[in-house]
């Protein structure tokens, strides 16, 4: 009993340091944060975390049914963001697949054959889905100057009784 | 101990281990640059540490941001407090309490079936999607935080006993000697 008292002294003790140590290292958040390219606000109050505020302005939200007016329009890249897997089993017509993981992969070759001046519609699974919006803030950040987001990803374009590229269907644009 | 004659007896190295400096040396350098190494990542590209934090669905969306840029930077400020043996004590409750708080959050997000790139080591979100067997890292971290811990609290000796050479050692500076 008197063994635990002294541990339990022992780390009241070293509450102060403790407090110091995690209030340093929030201000040297909050400075490096400051002067970061990708600064972020600290309280996220819309959209998702691990979006700079200048990243988010840049986006386009499309509904789908201003959506499918892009996908109509054969100057607009339609990009699935969400798992290869998921793509395969169904996705808007035209659509490339650039999953969110794998990104750092598939970029290359993507970046190789789309113009940074090329507009593109990118979704992902539904309404809390942020992949969409994490692989439009690389492309951002990569040069792309046009990027619209589809709001509510494929699970809105499935409720407003929209087209789909079905496996085994041929996709033929 | 029982030997077969003409072998010397294996030398018994608890005595020494639970009380080297040189094992607290070497443990709190070796943690210190373990924790400077992880938060590189995320120090560097905050946004996607943020990314990864937002998947272990465990914190409001809303402090999501301030609690990767918080971590980042704890990690530094525990790494070089355990480099440089300052606030040794503190810095190692942290290192544990921050192991444990890693361990927690993938254990509850493998729960809930939670397919997630750990964030620890890189923010890269292409990386190994993290299993119960690969919690062996952290598991590592977190027994050698323990021991820094432990040690740093007076070694295994007993607490109350290195708190009382501690209080001898601040009411009468450089008595402690003399005592030993």
């Amino acid at each position: 009993m008197k063994h635990g008292k002294a541990i339990v002294t022992a780390i009241l003790r070293e509450l102060p340091r403790i407090a110091a140590i995690a209030l340093g290292a929030l201000v040297l958040a909050i400075a490096a944060n400051a002067v970061h390219p990708m600064r972020l606000p600290l309280l996220t109050t819309k959209g998702q975390p691990g979006l700079p505020g200048w990243v988010t302005s840049r986006f386009r939200q499309a509904d789908a049914q201003s959506a499918l007016r892009l996908v109509q329009n054969p100057r607009v890249l339609v990009v699935d963001t969400r798992d290869a897997k998921d793509f395969l089993n169904g996705h808007i017509p035209r659509a490339i697949s650039l999953p969110y993981h794998g990104f750092n992969e598939h970029y290359p070759q993507f970046a190789e054959s789309v113009p940074k001046d090329m507009p593109l519609l990118l979704y992902c699974y539904g309404t809390d889905c942020g992949l969409a919006s994490r692989v439009g803030k690389r492309l951002i950040t990569y040069g792309y100057t046009d990027v619209t987001i589809l709001r509510g990803g494929i699970d809105a374009w499935k409720a407003a009784n929209l087209p789909l590229v079905t496996p085994g269907e041929h996709d033929d644009n | 101990m029982i030997t077969e004659p003409g072998r010397k007896p294996m030398p018994n190295l608890w005595p020494w281990l639970r009380n080297s400096r040189s094992v607290l040396l070497v443990l709190r350098i070796g943690i210190g640059l373990v924790f400077l190494y992880a938060s590189v990542d995320k120090v560097v590209h905050p946004d996607q540490f943020a990314e990864i934090m937002q998947d272990y669905e465990i914190l409001p969306k809303m402090v999501v941001n301030g609690a990767a840029l918080w971590l980042a930077w704890l990690e530094v400020v525990l790494g070089i407090c355990l480099i440089l043996g300052a606030w040794l004590r503190a810095a190692a409750l942290m290192g544990t309490g921050l192991t444990v708080l890693f361990l927690g959050g993938l254990s509850i997000a493998l729960t809930r079936g939670v397919g997630l790139h750990c964030g620890c080591f890189s923010t890269d979100p292409g990386g190994d999607v993290r299993t119960w067997i690969s919690l062996w890292q952290e598991g590592l971290l977190l027994l050698a935080c323990l021991w820094l811990t432990v040690q740093a609290f007076g070694g295994f000796i007993g607490v109350k006993e290195a708190a009382m050479v501690e209080r001898s050692a601040v009411r009468y500076p450089g008595h402690e000697r003399h005592r030993r």
